[in-house]
């Protein structure tokens, strides 16, 4: 794999903007991403999947991160062909084979390519980029600090919860602590492109000592500065521009909660269960998984404009 | 009020206490600098004031530190902290929120501050410090000034006491130096808080406090008014003392008053001396030599294809060069250097070593060819022992045993680190990583050595010394410095970066006299004299001394 240069780099950073989404309570932000999370844990349904994944494309685009988005969806049409192959290589189910592997390979035998197998893995796919993608949406939208907030009043302590978002805070900066040790030990003649295997292991180590080292420094600096500014000092803690909820909130808020509360029902009864093996179920089974289905979609579909019925309210 | 009582402190498994038996009683209000070498036990001392020292180091203590009536080793520093503010050195790790409000509000909301009071407290906080405009900004977008400027506003929210300042200013350039400092010292005119500040760059500092404590290895030596060190034994003081005092000490006994601590005051007091200069001399200015090392034509940079952090910067280095490369920060000074040894590439122009593209040549010729130490030692140290480290490069390079053992051996008792050659680099003091640091690329004599900031946190004698192994040694030298009293006693050229162009370039003597901000202190002292005869590109101590004998 090619090693991405730090410009190429992901920078998965919330940057200020100013979109209907932004603009949305963190606990509204954290009640989509958790239904989408948690309907794609429960269904293996190509369509469902596909609908949770379309949510997340809409709401990126309305919330004016798509290009950073798309990066991170690039990514997963990067894991596709390795999702096939290890599907082809562990799995050896379905009946429709539309390619055999022209020679036996040793320990593994004869390997098929079935259709069942394929769709499983783009399905499986379209699952990790549903997740995915919805968590880069919350990334990129929310403020740590907001998001720190919410947490705390969801009563998760609140030590962990700063620890939690520092480190985050931090992946960029020791990425570019990271650029300036190669430089430093590239000035001293370290070659990363040189020598053999062992030796750029090496090689690597010379730049993981230093890493470390400076991570520890940096981490017992904060510690210090958080330590000196009374941070642990009582159980609780106050907040300044306290997260209130508006009754708009509660509203979307239930709609992005419909959903999963759907889908719940729909497991309870059975419906929307999808197999893939031996032969794949037909996309539609029944009328009531159609009508469900529809629900679902009209659901994700409708919020965007509703957000964007309630940002003209704000605005005006 | 604070009160030290015989106290002494050990770091864990250390052999020598860091502090050593100190006695003081600082009352509230006061203005104190504290001062001393690097590694001498000035952080170490401003810690155990709200409890750092030994609650967070552990290590062991005797005798006792009472601030306000409270035990400070006793307690909780995050319970001290509704007492004792502190400031950091480094602006990129102390602050915790990603907004400027927020980072002000983080103190507050730990101690459960009402939304109201924290309101009302954030306005004054930001008032006092003048940053209201900054308000809403995001921290990580904000330059070094303006987060130490926040650091400052979020202690002071606190309304604590005693306010604690490790060396606020280091990682700036002169003008945000200047502009905390001021802050600093308008909080404590106008607040009445008592301000604990370490620094080494006394010509700063000195005329504003009321009191100066000096410690060096673990002991005070000295606790005063600045204004009476003249009775002290200071020219044992390893502290860089300003320019003009340290000057004005050859001529102690003519001197009526105190030891002058300013250029203005420098001027009264030295009057005599200086309006009758010994000699009739005038400075030569040393000119480049005819060689080019490095030549750049036309050259562009932008790291995001954007922004151009160079823009058409056109400069030769001829060999034997002497360069100090001067510039507020984030004016390119940085790229520039990393331009020289292919780090980065130009997006517009040509750099050319030697007459060769840079990209023409191998890593083993080009480390031979240009040498650059970074501003952040620990970038640089992987090795498991300091000889070790100062002899990969040697070892890279493929010389025999003996000429490293020799070569490594030399520069380590040059830089005073030959007794830890067998420690981990990372164990050391921050100023003897630097020189470990240093050492490592020096040995392999580079034929163009670059240095990013290499005095930082030096104090004085350690510059003197690098100073001079730098004109001894070395052929072709470009030092980044913010440090105007460094460059003009090390370079011979000064070149002045802003916002990517060079704005000046020529011999230091030009460049450095009368300008506004980059004066030394000399200089602006000899000005009115120039009529004397002193001649008005004066620009250090051993040089004013020619004149006047």
């Amino acid at each position: 794999m090619a090693k991405p240069s730090r410009d190429k780099m992901l920078e998965l950073v919330y940057k200020r903007k100013r979109s209907i989404f932004h603009d949305s309570s963190p606990f509204l932000k954290m009640a989509w991403l958790f239904s989408i999370v948690m309907i794609s844990v429960l269904f293996e349904h190509p369509i469902i999947l596909f609908i949770l994944f379309l949510s997340s494309f809409l709401v990126a685009l309305v919330s004016k991160v798509f290009s950073d988005w798309a990066k991170v969806m690039k990514l997963v049409v990067f894991f596709v062909p390795f999702v096939i192959v290890f599907n082809m290589v562990v799995n050896a189910n379905g009946e429709t084979v539309l390619w055999q592997f022209p020679f036996r390979i040793p320990l593994f035998g004869i390997l098929n390519i079935t259709a069942e197998e394929l769709l499983f893995s783009l399905t499986m796919c379209i699952r990790i980029a549903a997740i995915l993608g919805a968590f880069t949406v919350l990334n990129l939208t929310t403020d740590p600090d907001d998001l720190l907030i919410a947490l705390t009043k969801l009563r998760f302590p609140y030590r962990s919860v700063v620890v939690t978002s520092l480190s985050t805070k931090f992946v960029p900066v020791m990425l570019s602590d990271l650029k300036n040790i190669q430089d430093a030990q590239r000035s001293r003649g370290v070659d990363f492109s040189k020598g053999k295997i062992i030796e750029r292991i090496k090689k690597y180590g010379a730049v993981f000592f230093p890493l470390l080292s400076k991570s520890l420094d940096r981490s017992v600096q904060i510690a210090e500065a958080m330590e000196t500014r009374g941070f642990g000092r009582y159980e609780k803690r106050s907040f300044y521009k306290d997260t209130r909820i508006s009754k708009s909130d509660i509203f979307l808020i239930f709609v992005s909660l419909l959903p999963l509360a759907i889908s719940l029902y729909m497991v309870s009864q059975g419906i929307g269960a999808f197999k893939f093996y031996q032969r794949i179920d037909p996309l539609i089974k029944s009328s009531s998984e159609a009508f469900f289905i529809l629900i679902i979609l009209c659901l994700e579909a409708f919020l965007i404009p509703l957000l964007k019925i309630r940002g003209l309210m704000v605005y005006d | 009020m604070i009160e030290f009582n015989d106290f002494s402190f050990f770091y864990p498994d250390a052999k020598s206490p860091s502090l050593d038996n100190i006695n003081v009683q600082i009352s509230e209000g006061e203005f104190l600098v504290i001062t001393g070498p690097s590694g001498g036990g000035k952080s170490t001392f401003l810690r155990s004031i709200n409890g750092l020292i030994p609650n967070f180091y552990g290590g062991k203590i005797s005798g006792e530190v009472i601030v306000h009536g409270k035990n400070a080793s006793e307690t909780p520093t995050n319970q001290m902290s509704e007492l004792v503010g502190m400031v950091f050195q480094d602006p990129e790790n102390q602050l915790i929120s990603s907004r400027v409000e927020r980072e002000i509000a983080f103190g507050m909301e730990n101690l459960c501050f009402p939304e109201s009071l924290m309101k009302k407290r954030i306005e004054e906080a930001l008032d006092a410090v003048n940053i209201s405009r900054l308000r809403n900004r995001i921290t990580s977008e904000l330059s070094g000034g303006q987060k130490q400027k926040v650091a400052i506003a979020s202690a002071l929210s606190m309304h604590p006491s005693i306010l604690l300042l490790d060396e606020p200013t280091s990682e700036l350039d002169p003008r945000s130096a200047e502009e905390v400092l001021n802050v600093i010292e308008k909080i404590n005119d106008e607040l009445g808080l008592t301000i604990l500040l370490v620094e080494h760059r006394l010509e700063r500092v000195i005329h504003h406090v009321d009191r100066m404590l000096l410690i060096d290895d673990g002991k005070l030596l000295y606790d005063g008014s600045p204004r009476k060190i003249k009775s002290a034994h200071i020219e044992n003081w390893k502290v860089g003392l300003p320019p003009v005092t340290r000057l004005s000490l050859h001529f102690k006994d003519r001197l009526t008053n105190g030891l002058p601590l300013t250029v203005k005051e420098a001027r009264l007091s030295l009057k005599d001396v200086l309006s009758n200069p010994g000699k009739n001399v005038t400075w030569s200015k040393k000119e480049s030599s005819g060689k080019i090392c490095l030549s750049m034509e036309k050259v562009y940079f932008s790291y995001d294809g954007e922004k151009d952090v160079l823009k058409n910067v056109s400069f030769n280095v001829y060999e034997g060069d002497m360069i100090a490369l001067m510039g507020k920060n984030a004016s390119g000074k940085t790229t520039l250097v990393k331009l020289m040894n292919g780090l980065v590439k130009q997006r517009k122009g040509k750099v050319l070593l030697f007459g060769k593209k840079i990209s023409d040549y191998s890593l083993d010729d080009l480390i031979q060819k240009v040498g650059i130490v970074f501003q952040d030692p620990n970038l640089h140290l992987f090795n498991d022992t300091v000889e070790e480290e100062v002899a990969f490069v040697l070892r890279n390079l493929e010389m025999d045993q003996k000429t490293i053992d020799k070569k490594v051996s030399d520069i380590l008792k040059r830089f005073k680190i030959y007794e830890y050659r067998n420690s981990y680099p990372h164990d050391l003091s921050g100023g003897q990583r630097q020189r470990v640091a240093l050492a490592s690329v020096l040995v392999s004599e580079p034929e163009v050595l670059i240095l990013d900031e290499p005095t930082r946190g030096m104090d004085y004698y350690l510059k003197q010394e690098l100073i001079s192994f730098l004109r001894e040694k070395s052929k072709t030298v470009i030092m980044i410095t913010h440090d105007v009293e460094t460059a003009a006693e090390f370079a011979d050229r000064v070149v002045l970066l802003s916002e990517g162009n060079i704005i000046s370039d020529g011999n230091k003597r030009d460049v450095l006299s009368k300008a506004l901000l980059f004066s030394p202190q000399i200089n602006r002292l000899v000005q009115p004299y120039a009529k004397n005869g002193i001649p008005d590109d004066t620009l250090t101590v051993e040089e004013i001394l020619e004149v006047v004998g």
